[in-house]
């Protein structure tokens, strides 16, 4: 490993440049067509570049985009203020354990039926309940089962899931006449990974991001606990007892941007940033997230999908259906529109 | 997927990314303190 250092190094290189390129164009491309959504153009750029990437015969760089969604994530913190706390509140926690039922019901019923087999519906399961694609990296880093295969399958599901969300909920929103919160904790509960939540949330006004980030940060406090329970229903136990996988895995899975949005936020809290101070670092998080976005865009093989259908398409329209009945329980629950 | 890397090797990768992440945000946010950034037109 060590003798590819500089070969890293360059490659890393090459994503930044390529990455910035990408990025410049995208944001060309919006300062033009405005009335496109910044996050349709980052998205759209990003994924015509993957699909250019994969057809060349030249390895492709990978882009480094989580720099830019944990630095964005971080900031965040900055925008924290009491009324967060108001908004999510009981009913938040209550929604987020109406999202996990619903998943693990849905998954459950899917492998009584003979749709999935078991262990590739605990991952969709563990994916989707809000922990995305971190969790199941997490999970197949213990369980060898799902190395390969189940694995990209699984974060195939998390990864489109997440790209229908941030085209069809902006497209929902009017039609259902979501508010802005209600539509922030849609997203935040429903889209599984960070990057997309976000940025589906960042197509409303606020405070439906702030809300996205609360509900994730809430859900990721979680990805260390939902990540031994996956191992726990799963693995078996000879190679769970070898392994002391509690102890290890309890300790290092709360993320770091959670400490940082924490940090920021408490700073925040306490009276750290003027309104122009917020103002400015609202507009570096929106980059943050728009240069991040490009990268999820990448990442995003639309061919892939193809290869693995059936599990794909069941994983999808399971998601679809959980993420309509928390819809169903926000808009129409006993705490609907609490926030407004 | 389109990188190969080992998930072992990516989450120690991870670790150092988010640590380094953290650096930059916090970085940028001391600039805005400080008033370097609101300098630069949007």
């Amino acid at each position: 490993m060590r003798v590819k250092t500089s070969q890293l190094d360059s490659q890393r290189a090459t994503g930044v440049v390529v990455l910035a390129g990408i990025v410049a164009l995208a944001k060309l491309a919006h300062v033009l067509v405005p009335s496109v959504p910044a996050v349709v153009w980052a998205l759209g750029f990003g994924i015509l570049a993957g699909a250019g990437a994969e057809r060349s015969r030249s390895p492709a760089p990978s882009l480094p985009y989580q720099v830019p969604l944990t630095a964005g994530f971080v900031m965040m913190g900055a925008q924290m203020q009491p009324e967060v706390f108001t908004l999510v509140g009981w009913p938040g926690v209550l929604s987020l354990a109406l999202l996990w039922l619903s998943v693990l019901g849905a998954f459950a019923l899917a492998v009584k039926l003979r749709l999935l087999p078991g262990r590739l519906a605990g991952l969709f399961a563990l994916g989707l309940s809000g922990f995305g694609v971190t969790a199941v990296v997490a999970a197949a880093k213990y369980d060898r089962e799902i190395a390969g295969t189940p694995q990209t399958v699984a974060t195939l599901v998390v990864l489109v899931s997440g790209a229908l969300a941030l085209v069809g909920y902006p497209l929902l929103a009017p039609l259902l006449g979501l508010d802005a919160a209600t539509f922030g904790a849609f997203a935040g509960l429903t889209v599984a990974n960070n990057a997309e939540a976000l940025a589906t949330a960042g197509t409303a006004a606020e405070p439906a991001l702030l809300l996205a980030a609360a509900y994730k940060v809430l859900a990721n406090a979680f990805e260390g606990l939902a990540v031994l329970v996956y191992l726990w229903l799963f693995m078996p136990r000879e190679q769970r007892d070898r392994s002391h996988i509690g102890a290890r895995l309890l300790l290092p899975r709360v993320p770091g941007f959670v400490i940082g949005f924490a940090v920021v936020g408490a700073a925040a809290l306490l009276g750290a940033f003027t309104e122009q101070e917020r103002a400015v670092l609202g507009t570096l998080t929106q980059w943050a997230f728009f240069i991040a976005l490009v990268g999820v865009g990448y990442r995003t093989s639309v061919g892939a999908v193809f290869k693995a259908a059936k599990p794909t398409a069941i994983g999808l329209v399971l998601w679809a259906t959980t993420s309509a009945l928390v819809l169903l329980w926000l808009t129409r629950g006993p705490w609907s529109g609490h926030g407004t | 997927m389109k990188t190969n890397v080992s998930t072992i090797a990516a989450l120690r990768r991870g670790f150092a990314r988010e640590f380094v992440s953290t650096l930059i945000a916090l970085a940028l946010i001391a600039a805005v303190k400080v008033g370097l950034i609101s300098l630069i037109p949007w």
